[in-house]
């Protein structure tokens, strides 16, 4: 069975609708918080890079945590409530049908976390256009830092995102799933307060990704085929 | 010799966290013919189907499917394989017919006129639309069994399912595995704690206790050894057997209470000991002919006067 035929699979077991509601939802969230920062009465520069950073840290909170909850309702609560002993009896390798569920949760925040920048992108731009509340205006050079800046966010965020799969997997729990979320969060807010710009320099990527792939590596080697 | 069986276990040993659950199991299932897994709670029947479902392996020990040992890529033996283990577990945000579509897409099955079918069989026509939420605890071990015979499998691997189920459901489902068996030389490997059922439905059964499986035996063979005896109420059961034995030289008889005698001789009438009886001045408070069942055979097993598998 191919991952693309498994992935389909996993996307009719729970309500989709439901988590693509709350996507939107976060986004527009986002989108308010965005402009409650773009209105406070602070003295603050407000420019697209100082916009772009409040969006970044809405996002890293929301989409984190978004994560988190779904690694927790559709790989651990299968655990919990038993149904993976129905999918393990399936003539299906046992680690693909989770690494499915991960590609599809995985999938599915990237994309919001792309829907999410683009609306922000967009309301920013519209935002400033109409009001001039920003000092700088928008240029191609603006757009390629937020590109840029964007993949190099969604790449981290789904990386943090996968570790609070791992830490969930350990003990099979939802909780420490969410509550691993947050920690992480706040390990990445200090992380990039420690750096000499205020985000994620390469070396600090690719960390994030060898982490990951180290602590995917044992907890599909370890911790997927483990039910008692 | 190994085409003859279905499943072969032999000397499988499990722990967890250093308790033994299973200890040196050996089953040995035939091809076409119902067996009865039975033992008390926690004796170890579902951890023995796990790991025949490949859910948990071994400590040491093998087992072999069609001849093939089960591992991590068994696929082609899964196929053909349907199962209920532990409880009836769904999808419970998803209807019941969209829980055995699923079924079906895993399975590689595609015959979807066939979900009708399995529903009629188990008698959840009407149920359209419901997610499984919804479901009483005995609807779902019916859609259980309807997903376990979905994909028409060649062997039947059912932890107890007919819990739940009312006894209206409970002689359906019987009638229905008997059918299956029957008609699809269907091999089914059952596991339950109600006797009386297995004892209708099975060829062989296998006794487990403390992971031990005590007895492998077929049904035909504990119906030869189901012996008649007779049994006999009266107020004291000491001073029967003294009389029985004097005056009709009855040597197999046994006092299970202080009112109750039970007398296993074959050649002796209960016309006959009445009259000794009654003869003696003793009353009887009740007389009669009795069979010993498969509980009866079972508790005898757990006591430890089973042969050792």
């Amino acid at each position: 069975m191919t991952m693309e035929h498994l992935i389909r699979l996993e996307r009719k077991k729970v309500p989709f609708g439901y988590y693509i509601m709350l996507s939107a939802l976060a986004i527009l969230l986002g989108m308010f918080f965005l402009l409650v920062s773009l209105t406070d009465s602070s003295d603050a520069v407000r420019d697209f890079d100082n916009a772009f950073r409040s969006a970044e840290m809405i996002f890293a909170f929301i989409f984190i945590v978004f994560f988190a909850v779904l690694n927790g309702a559709l790989i651990i609560s299968e655990y919990n409530n038993r149904t993976i002993l129905l999918m393990f009896t399936y003539p299906v390798p046992k680690r693909k049908m989770i690494a499915a569920k991960l590609v599809l949760i995985t999938l599915f925040v990237a994309a919001s976390l792309a829907a999410g920048y683009t609306c922000c992108g967009l309301f920013l731009i519209g935002i400033d256009w109409k009001f001039d509340l920003l000092a700088d205006t928008f240029s191609g050079a603006v757009l390629c830092y937020f590109v840029v800046r964007s993949v190099t966010t969604i790449v981290v965020f789904c990386c943090l995102g996968l570790w609070t799969f791992a830490a969930g997997m350990c003990r099979k729990s939802v909780t420490m799933t969410i509550v691993s979320s947050l920690l992480f969060i706040f390990l990445r807010q200090l992380v990039i307060s420690s750096c000499k710009e205020p985000r994620e320099s390469p070396g600090v990527v690719l960390i994030t990704v060898a982490i990951t792939a180290a602590a995917l590596w044992y907890t599909f080697r370890n911790k997927i085929t483990q039910l008692d | 010799m190994e085409n003859e069986y279905t499943i072969v276990m032999r000397d499988l040993h499990k722990s967890y966290n250093g308790k033994v659950v299973v200890d040196g199991v050996n089953i040995h299932v035939k091809r076409g013919e119902i067996y009865g897994f039975v033992g008390p709670n926690g004796a170890g029947k579902s951890t023995v189907m796990k790991m025949l479902m490949n859910l948990t392996r071994p400590d040491s020990g093998e087992i072999t499917v069609w001849g093939e040992k089960i591992g991590d890529d068994s696929f082609e033996c899964l196929k053909r394989i349907g199962s209920i283990i532990e409880s009836p577990y769904f999808y419970e945000k998803i209807t019941g017919r969209q829980n055995l579509n699923l079924h079906c897409e895993y399975m590689g099955f595609h015959n979807k006129e066939r979900i009708d079918e399995v529903l009629r069989l188990v008698g959840l026509q009407e149920i359209e639309g419901k997610t499984v939420s919804h479901y009483s605890m005995g609807m779902k071990q019916r859609l259980a069994i309807a997903r376990a015979i979905l994909a028409r499998p060649e062997l039947l691997v059912l932890d107890e399912p007919i819990n739940a189920l009312d006894p209206e459901g409970i002689r359906e489902m019987r009638m229905l595995f008997k059918r299956i068996n029957r008609e699809c030389n269907t091999t089914i490997l059952i596991s339950s704690h109600i006797l009386s059922e297995i004892e209708q439905i099975a060829d062989t059964i296998g006794i487990i206790q403390n992971g031990r499986l005590l007895q492998e035996t077929a049904m035909s063979e504990i119906h030869k050894r189901q012996t008649d005896y007779i049994e006999l109420a009266v107020e004291d059961a000491g001073l029967a057997c003294c009389l029985l034995e004097e005056k009709l030289g009855i040597r197999d008889i046994k006092a299970v209470s202080g009112h109750v005698v039970e007398i296993y001789d074959p050649a002796v009438s209960v016309g006959e000991i009445a009259a000794v009886l009654v003869w003696e001045d003793m009353v009887i408070l009740g007389i009669g002919r009795k069979q010993k069942s498969l509980e009866d055979y079972f508790f005898q097993a757990l006591q430890g006067k089973g042969e050792a598998s």
